[in-house]
């Protein structure tokens, strides 16, 4: 399963439990239209909620299809028969149940929260994320809703960073989406973008970043530099046209600086908008006249510090393609499209593109997941659905909490920001506590709990919480990863083996756990499966910045009789290393070199 | 204090230490009484005249240079066969300079009676910037022990008059610590020895980070409630330096002829032993977030740097951790130097254990120590038999980076290779938790038991007495003559009916420090102990049927051939 949520829609707690069986009392009373039906249909959903309740989804199911023949339009069976088949390995099943029960209550958020689990497990993310965010918007005071759309973008943001991670380019998004996450304009963020230009020096926008990272900290030679470089690596750089036309401002050359922030504004008002607050306030013409149009409203805004910023009427849709608007940076016109077909992923990429660009991350994300391809997903989509996961989730939770409940999956999700976004371990345990005292068997918190235990160093009993889990439920693949990360820790790689051969067969594509496979293997002797798993990730680009994985795998080769190539490993792990001890802040600081 | 209780003079003692091979017998009275018992400490600083307080001048901006600071050294200085004590500051940030008194490094002459005098002044050894470590050993043979300072853009060389003051000889000897190309260098540790074993002593020294305060990063957040010290990997590493001591006062940067080339490293600790047993001195560096290095003497003054096929240059699990502090000796009484060392909280300390085929493998997780060091913020340390059972026993000065973050000292327990905490037991005031940095080693009151000095960012020095049930033991000042007067390099094997140790002259212990340059062993319940020592210049010398309980002064022989002498 893929999102790790299982805990209260597998094992309903009590919480859930309440919550159904009033609607299967409401259902029983109400939705039936003639006596004989009514005796019949009652009895049968009765029965099947019997056993649903019991966790008898299989027993559940023939009831509910004979219900369903009864009365296909009924809102709680289409929702009892989307549950179950969900619960029985049937998701597509459960999706056609699912998507009925959402159009007979477009307002209720249930099913589609089920809906975005049923497509979430089928690895349809694009559905999944659009089900959960509508749910979140149709129940906005749902807590439930909140904590499912959370748990989702949490996993997927998750999900998504091993797969950067596996790559010199992923490696760079990572390093970009750290310098967004961090407040201020302070050196690290700009060393963090310099390191992900450095490894990625074709991503889109990185020059405008540096730019304005560069701008922030005074650096006006610095910033015009970089402001040039996103020019030539793409002239319709918005964000740099709106960098040159401040460093023209610094120069005075408001005639330049205006001509800039009129074309951005007619590409995109709203780009132009979101800029105000980072142009310097006090950086406005000599005489209000020097300015005129779009340009001198964008600047009336600046000196009103107003936002958002009406730049005029928006752009009206274009008869030009989605290639023409998206390359032009038109990213209003661009959202003004038709859908694309399904099919066309790099449509939808580009509309994703488009909506994230104009901060409107819930329309975004389910567009870039349908343009993202499974088989070689683009790292670009993936760095921009990472930031949108991650802010949508952090949103989402700060709504839910301003509402004072103190429900278990309250706990759940205010432990999984934590944990998984801000890395706070120590006060994920705390909110995991508070959860499981509601269900102290839920083996979903369980899990959470031992993975929070082992981030904040409390690895006994974390050790055994991650047991205790799988004596529950055997088949938890993340109360297995802490313990293989724990044997890891421990270097005790014989326990460690078998979880990490199941966990990489389980996901073939984790190629961070194929890396620590490699390990573990090399430890106990397996060479030949230790230069399986690292060879190709290494070939692949996966990133050894400090050489410790050529290391490895130049170890490998030696025991495998290999000596040539083993040297030529360990020779590029020395000269990794050497690389990377010359990296410096200062690299781009002339005067600072040695 | 049992120098206390039993008293020897100082012209008592120098009576006796005027020959080689000449025994201080203590009282073996003492010895005999010995019950097993716990490691155990006292904090004797306090009323001690050691008064010294480690200053960093932190004032919230966070430099780099604030957290790494902190290594002491024993000295000789003196001559009186009591182990006298240096200790590095800080300065005034961002000046680097000891803009205060309070920032002065100290000198303190131990009295023989459990007190110390402050001679800094008299000595001429404040200091002159925003200093880290030290090294401790005599370069120009004259019997008297030298001081090499490193800092942050400037090391300084004091050489001992041998008349309480030392002369600043830096500019002259060459030893300045800047680039081949002129650049001053942040350097952290120093290490002396004779890497050619031409009788002189050589300087190696570990530089960190290309760093200077005018634009040092801001890390954390702008406002200094958010400050935190940025990490290592944002600062580029900075070159490996060796001297060569060319016999006549003055130096030689000899990185790029011996092979060494312009080897980066943010280098902390520095731990010198023959690993290898080709007679010629070994290194090994610590490195900071960046793989380690094994510096391998070829001899004929050339080395090659063999981190990775030793299998040092990441720990044991193949990362690279923040390495801290090292010491390189045979923990298992193998009769092989093994290298253990620190790293900060969760990352684990590492025990590289040497195979004897040129390489090492983890002994972290069969010694115990991965799991007992995983909350550690690991800095100085040191292999020392701590209860003279004949085992090496690991002393680790423990604290975090910043103030919030302090802790006590571990002690950890060697029994037959695996290692046990022990520093619950180790008395009452040993829990202390602080930001300690540095530590030493040395028998500061001559009872046969070692002790340990720990430097503490803004506060307060700590003078560990070892307060353990006595053992028998045996401790040798080697003096050489044809080779570096200090005998730095030199093995000694150790043995007894029940047990046989192998040590060298090393002083260079742990993180920026130097301990005692005496070589001790814990003889467990053994009275007898044959010695040989294999002086750097290929001479052997045994010393048969040496009785326990006494330090021992021992001078090279002067002729070629391989001596045999006797203690008398």
């Amino acid at each position: 399963m893929l999102t790790a949520r299982g805990g209260f829609m597998q094992f309903f707690g009590p919480e859930m439990g309440r919550w159904l069986r009033m609607l299967a009392f409401i259902a029983v009373l109400g939705s039936c239209s003639s006596v004989a039906m009514e005796e019949d249909l009652k009895s049968l959903v009765q029965r099947a909620f019997d056993f649903h309740q019991k966790g008898q989804f299989s027993q559940a199911l023939p009831l509910l299809h004979r219900a369903y023949a009864l009365e296909p339009g009924d809102y709680f069976v289409n929702l009892l028969l989307g549950i179950d088949s969900l619960r029985t390995g049937q998701p597509k099943a459960a999706v056609l149940f699912l998507k009925r029960a959402s159009r007979l209550r477009p307002q209720e958020e249930y099913p589609l929260d089920y809906l975005g689990e049923a497509y979430a497990r089928q690895d349809i993310y694009g559905e999944a994320a659009e089900a959960y965010i509508k749910a979140v918007r149709v129940a906005p005071g749902s807590a439930e809703s909140s904590v499912a759309f959370v748990d989702f973008a949490l996993t997927r943001f998750a999900g998504l960073s091993e797969l950067l991670r596996s790559s010199r380019k992923g490696l760079a998004a990572e390093y970009r989406l750290h310098a967004l996450a961090l407040q201020g304009n302070d050196a690290p963020r700009f060393a963090l973008l310099q390191r992900a230009a450095d490894l990625d020096p074709a991503a889109p926008g990185i020059w405008s970043d540096l730019a304005f990272a560069t701008l922030a900290s005074g650096d006006f030679s610095g910033a015009e530099g970089y402001s040039r470089q996103a020019l030539e690596a793409d002239p319709n750089d918005q964000a740099a046209w709106i960098a040159d036309a401040q460093l023209a401002a610094q120069k005075s050359d408001w005639q330049r600086a205006g001509a800039r922030l009129d074309s951005v504004a007619q590409h995109s008002p709203t780009l132009l908008s979101q800029a105000v607050g980072q142009w310097p306030p006090k950086l406005q013409p000599p005489t209000p006249s020097a300015v005129a149009g779009p340009a001198a409203k964008f600047l009336s805004c600046v000196r009103d510090a107003r936002k958002p910023c009406d730049l005029g009427p928006g752009s009206k849709p274009s008869p030009n393609s989605s290639t023409v608007l998206y390359r032009e940076q038109r990213w209003e016109q661009m959202t003004k499209l038709p859908a694309p077909q399904p099919v066309r992923s790099e449509a939808w990429f580009q509309r994703g593109v488009a909506f994230v660009k104009l901060d409107d991350c819930p329309r975004a994300i389910p567009s870039l997941e349908r343009g993202l391809s499974k088989a070689a997903p683009e790292v670009y989509g993936m760095f921009l659905l990472s930031w949108c996961y991650s802010r949508e989730a952090g949103r989402t939770a700060g709504k839910v909490q301003q509402s004072g409940s103190e429900e278990a999956s309250l706990h759940i999700m205010r432990g999984d920001i934590l944990l998984r976004l801000q890395a706070k371990a120590d006060l994920a345990v705390a909110e995991y506590q508070l959860a499981l005292a509601k269900d102290p068997n839920d083996p979903a918190v369980l899990e959470r709990l031992a993975d929070a235990q082992f981030g904040a160093g409390k690895i006994e009993i974390s050790r055994q919480n991650a047991q205790a889990v799988l004596k529950i439920d055997p088949q938890r693949l993340a109360a297995k990863r802490t313990i293989a990360k724990i044997a890891m820790q421990e270097r005790d790689y014989a326990t460690a083996l078998p979880y990490l051969q199941e966990l990489a067969a389980r996901n073939p594509q984790d190629v961070t756990m194929r890396i620590e496979l490699a390990k573990a293997c090399a430890q106990t002797g397996a060479s030949d499966e230790a230069w399986r798993n690292l060879a190709p990730a290494l070939a692949q680009g996966y990133p050894d910045e400090k050489g410790s994985l050529h290391y490895l795998l130049g170890t490998i080769l030696k025991k495998m009789g290999r000596t040539a190539e083993a040297d030529q490993a360990l020779a590029t792990a020395t000269q990794l290393s050497e690389a990377f001890q010359q990296k410096s802040y200062r690299d781009q600081d002339p005067d600072a070199q040695p | 204090m049992r120098s206390r209780s039993h008293p020897v003079t100082r012209r008592e003692f120098a009576k006796l230490l005027g020959g080689a091979g000449l025994a201080l017998s203590v009282s073996g009275a003492l010895a005999a009484t010995n019950a097993l018992g716990p490691i155990q400490f006292q904090n004797a600083a306090p009323g001690s005249g050691l008064d010294f307080v480690l200053r960093n001048d932190a004032s919230g901006r966070k430099y780099q240079v604030e957290t790494v600071l902190g290594g002491l050294g024993v000295i000789d200085f003196d001559q009186d066969g009591w182990s006298d004590l240096y200790c590095v500051n800080g300065a005034s940030l961002p000046s680097l300079q000891k803009t205060d008194p309070r920032f002065s490094n100290r000198l303190y002459r131990n009295n023989r009676d459990g007190t110390f005098t402050d001679v800094t002044q008299k000595a001429g050894v404040q200091g002159h910037g925003y200093e880290m470590g030290v090294a401790v050993g005599d370069y120009n043979n004259d019997g008297l022990e030298d001081l090499y300072v490193v800092g942050v853009h400037g090391n300084t060389l004091y050489r001992n008059n041998g008349d309480g003051t030392f002369t600043d000889v830096t500019q002259a000897a060459g030893v300045s610590g800047a680039s081949a190309q002129g650049r001053k260098l942040w350097s952290v540790a120093a290490a002396w020895l004779d890497y050619d074993n031409d009788g002189h002593l050589d300087l190696i020294v570990s530089n960190y980070c290309d760093w200077t305060p005018g634009d040092d990063p801001i890390c954390g957040g702008l406002n200094y409630a958010d400050r935190a010290y940025c990490h290592p990997d944002m600062y580029r590493a900075e070159p490996i330096l060796l001297y060569h001591n060319n016999g006549d006062g003055t130096f030689t940067e000899v990185s790029a002829q011996t092979g060494l080339g312009k080897l980066l490293g943010k280098g902390m600790g520095i731990a010198v032993t023959d690993y290898d047993g080709d007679g010629f001195p070994d290194i090994f560096i610590a490195n900071d977030n960046d793989r380690n290095l094994l510096i391998h003497n070829l001899g004929g003054g050339k080395v090659k740097e063999v981190g990775m096929e030793a299998a040092i240059a990441y720990n044991g699990d193949g990362r690279q951790i923040s390495g801290m502090g090292a010491d390189f000796r045979d923990f298992d009484g193998d009769g092989l130097p093994d290298i253990l060392m620190t790293g900060l909280r969760r990352e684990t300390f590492e025990l590289f254990r040497n195979n004897g085929k040129g390489a090492f493998e983890d002994a972290s997780v069969g010694s115990g120590l991965l799991n007992l060091s995983r909350p550690w913020n690991g800095w100085g340390c040191g292999f020392v038999d701590l209860d003279n059972d004949g085992w090496l026993d690991v002393f680790v000065a423990c604290g975090g980076l910043d103030a919030n973050e302090p802790q006590p000292n571990r002690v950890l327990h060697n029994q037959g290779g695996r290692f046990t905490d022990v520093s619950a037991d180790a008395g009452p005031d040993f829990a202390a938790s602080r930001l300690h940095r540095g530590v030493v080693f040395a028998d500061f009151d001559n009872d046969g038991r070692i002790d340990a000095a720990v430097t503490s960012v803004n506060q307060p020095i700590e003078l560990w007495m070892n307060r353990s049930p006595v053992q028998h033991w045996l401790q040798l000042k080697l003096k050489g003559t044809r080779s570096n007067a200090s005998a730095l390099g030199a093995k000694v094997i150790c043995r007894t009916t029940q047990h046989t140790q192998v040590s060298f002259v090393a002083n260079s212990v742990g993180y920026a420090s130097a301990s005692d340059l005496r070589v001790h062993f814990g003889l467990g319940e053994a009275r007898k102990a044959s010695l040989e020592i294999h002086w750097p210049s290929g001479s052997v010398q045994e010393l048969k049927e040496v009785s326990s309980d006494q330090r021992l002064q021992i001078e090279e022989p002067r002729l070629s051939a391989p001596g045999k002498s006797s203690p008398r």
